[in-house]
């Protein structure tokens, strides 16, 4: 519970991460990795669908600590993000990012905004979740390994891919279905306020979803802890209202979160 | 009285959440076999291993601490030797927060028992006769009474030791985890609002015993993952010159919200903040972060948390019309954990003074596993130190201003810590 309750960087569900500073010895040509991310794409969005919006509704379980927990994660395109993490018994935790500045908050007792590189990252992380984005517009250098890997059973291509100076972090790995071109792990540090937490991610069951395909699960294990969630609900081009993606003034009156889980 | 060791038995309270363990463990009297001690014994010690903060740990522990033991272990006549072996070898690991099933008392038990069994009626609303409780000098005595209880209708004194709640005896010489106090409290609450709590006290050698009404006390319920039912009490109210004396039992996000509407609300006026953490056994260390947000105004470093190997330097960020002024904090020897994590960071920031007695020093961060044979283990995941590296576990909080409590003292009306605490932010 510590440990999930830790990482507020642990609610945007991409974490991951080695400190052995990843790094690819014999890469393979750029016209092969060029290759590999136009087949990723057209993997991952086959129909090319330009969203405007997208809410994502996961059920997650933490196994060891009998947990269960609902995360909600909004995205409205180019640039804003919400992620909400609802568990039974306490306030909900929520992030927002509204293009320019990002903000933990937690309902009740105050908000932190986000600087640096967790603001940086909040960036990236808005970025991601928007598939009209290449994988070239989020990372400015990515090195594609010769070498295949074994994920889950699965042979996967290793893409090894670097962040900008604002977020200073050892690159990201990301492990590709050699075969679909679907994403299926995701190891990487990321910082949180509390410091860089390492973790890694695995996608699996992927679906389609409005031309969109996407994983319907996915196991986070960070700080000794696994969490998996369970996508339930997608719902893309929804109403999103602009004021969904800044922290609200809260009354001080109404000190019952209860009311408004989920 | 009690012993050390009973009492630092008593006091494993988990530093993640600071609550009730309370598996009241099947009885846990049937006969097994080696087999099923050997299970046991590596089901605990492979947890240990794989979530312990020193990744050496069973190259370091193996030899001194399980084979030295494992004969024993595997000799127990049933589960509950079996805990109480396996309790005893990780005993010498040295590290709080590590146990499996404690070996409970007839008392303790049906404690525990009762605290488990759900009544009848309106338990929905926190209630309870009116007044905490806290340890002195190994027993539970009340330490306050609130105006407008039953407790304080019928007179109930502070330094008065609690002896027996609706039939249950409190025997804090008896080892039982969570602690005596802890279950006390949950014994006050147990029954909801208009329910009436019989409860038997003792002062200069009198009892009498007594039918009070639990009234609603701003209480509010915490559950979360596999642990049961907490209530969190928050109280608060402003003393003479204008000091908010704030206290709250367990740190869980309602008390930061409380907190928080306090601050806003006393801001203007206050003149000092008296934070009573005794008895508090700790809880979810993102609140503490919290409260120190709304009560400094500048960036509190809370330490570090070393987890899996990663170290994270959890700190707080000052909140807009965060209270800027003296503060106090009260410890005594049951404040542990996220307590200790809280004001030993606010005292190495030079955010409060520490009032009261040393903490125990038990700290480190833990979680709940079930294990595959049923048992349920507590085990240390990380290390929780001092912002300057110093270790709290084993060690301990030492406060500013060492206030021993009395309970002679409480029955004449006297909080010394409190006033002694009142005194230095009135300097």
């Amino acid at each position: 519970m510590k440990k999930f309750l830790a990482s507020s960087g642990l609610a945007v569900l991409l974490l991951a991460g080695c400190y052995a500073i990843p790094t690819v010895e014999n890469p393979a040509p750029k016209q092969e990795t060029d290759a590999l991310l136009a087949a990723m794409e057209k993997a991952a969005n086959p129909g090319k669908r330009q969203v405007k919006t997208m809410r994502l509704t996961y059920r997650g379980e933490i196994p060891a600590n009998s947990m269960t927990l609902t995360i909600i994660s909004s995205m409205k395109a180019p640039d804003k993000s919400r992620t909400e993490l609802h568990i039974p018994g306490m306030p909900p935790m929520i992030e927002v990012f509204d293009g320019k500045q990002a903000w933990t908050l937690i309902t009740g007792m105050g908000a932190k905004p986000k600087t640096g590189r967790e603001l940086a990252f909040a960036r990236l992380q808005v970025k991601m979740s928007d598939p009209a984005n290449r994988l070239t517009d989020i990372f400015p250098d990515i090195k594609l390994d010769r070498k295949s890997v074994d994920v889950n059973g699965v042979s996967c291509r290793r893409l090894v891919c670097a962040f900008g100076p604002d977020i200073n972090l050892p690159p990201a790995e990301l492990f590709v279905d050699a075969q679909s071109h679907l994403l299926r792990r995701v190891v990487l540090i990321a910082p949180t306020d509390m410091g860089d937490v390492p973790g890694t991610t695995d996608f699996s069951d992927y679906r389609n979803h409005g031309g969109l395909m996407l994983p319907e699960k996915q196991t986070s294990k960070m700080l000794g802890m696994d969490l998996t969630a369970t996508l339930q609900e997608c719902k893309l081009d929804l109403p999103l209202a602009d004021r969904l993606f800044t922290p609200e003034e809260e009354d001080d009156d109404d000190n019952s979160h209860e009311k408004k889980q989920p | 009285m009690m012993t050390t060791a009973m009492k630092r038995n008593s006091r494993k309270i988990f530093a993640a959440l600071a609550a009730l363990l309370m598996w009241v463990t099947a009885a846990a009297e049937n006969s097994t076999s080696s087999a099923r001690a050997q299970q046991v014994l590596d089901e605990v010690w492979n947890a240990i291993a794989r979530s312990h903060y020193n990744p050496n740990f069973d190259q370091e522990f193996r030899k001194s601490v399980y084979d030295k033991h494992r004969d024993a272990v595997l000799r127990s006549a049933n589960d509950r030797e079996i805990a109480e072996n396996i309790n005893r070898m990780v005993a010498e690991i040295g590290d709080s927060h590590i146990q499996l099933a404690p070996p409970y008392g007839e008392a303790g038990t049906a404690a525990l028992r009762a605290v488990n069994t759900p009544v009848n009626g309106n338990d929905a609303i926190a209630a309870d006769p009116g007044f905490s409780v806290l340890d002195v000098d190994g027993k539970v005595v009340v330490h306050q009474v609130f105006d407008g209880s039953a407790a304080a209708e019928k007179g109930v004194r502070p330094g008065e030791e609690v002896i027996n709640i609706d039939g249950v005896a409190i025997q804090p010489e008896q080892p039982v985890f969570p602690g005596w106090t802890m279950l006390t409290r949950s014994l006050l609450l147990r029954g909801g609002a208009g329910s009436k709590a019989r409860v038997t006290l003792r002062a200069d050698g009198k009892e009498r015993t007594l039918k009070l009404e639990r009234r609603p006390n701003n209480g509010t319920f915490f559950q979360v993952g596999a642990l049961p039912r907490l209530t969190a009490v928050y109280r608060s109210r402003l003393l003479p010159d204008n000091i908010l004396y704030v206290q709250f039992n367990l740190f869980v996000p309602e008390m930061v919200s409380r907190f928080r509407k306090d601050i806003r609300r006393y801001r203007e006026q206050m003149r000092g903040l008296i934070i009573d953490l005794r008895g508090n056994p700790g809880g979810i260390l993102m609140t503490a972060e919290w409260i120190a947000a709304w009560c400094c105004a500048r960036e509190v470093p809370m330490g570090k948390l070393i987890i899996d190997g990663t170290t994270l330097t959890p700190r707080s960020v000052p909140q807009p019309r965060a209270y800027d002024g003296p503060v106090a904090i009260l410890i005594d020897g049951e404040s542990c954990s996220t307590s200790e994590l809280f004001s030993g960071a606010m005292q190495d920031a030079k955010a409060a003074i520490l009032v009261g007695a040393k903490t125990p020093g038990m700290c480190l961060p833990s979680e709940f596993v079930k294990l595959p044979s049923g048992f349920r283990l507590q085990t240390v995941f990380g290390n929780s130190l001092r912002t300057d590296g110093r270790q709290i576990e084993k060690i301990g909080i030492t406060p500013d201003l060492e206030v021993p409590m009395h309970a002679e003292a409480l029955l004449k009306g006297h909080d010394e810590v409190l006033e002694r605490a009142v005194k230095a932010l009135q300097r």
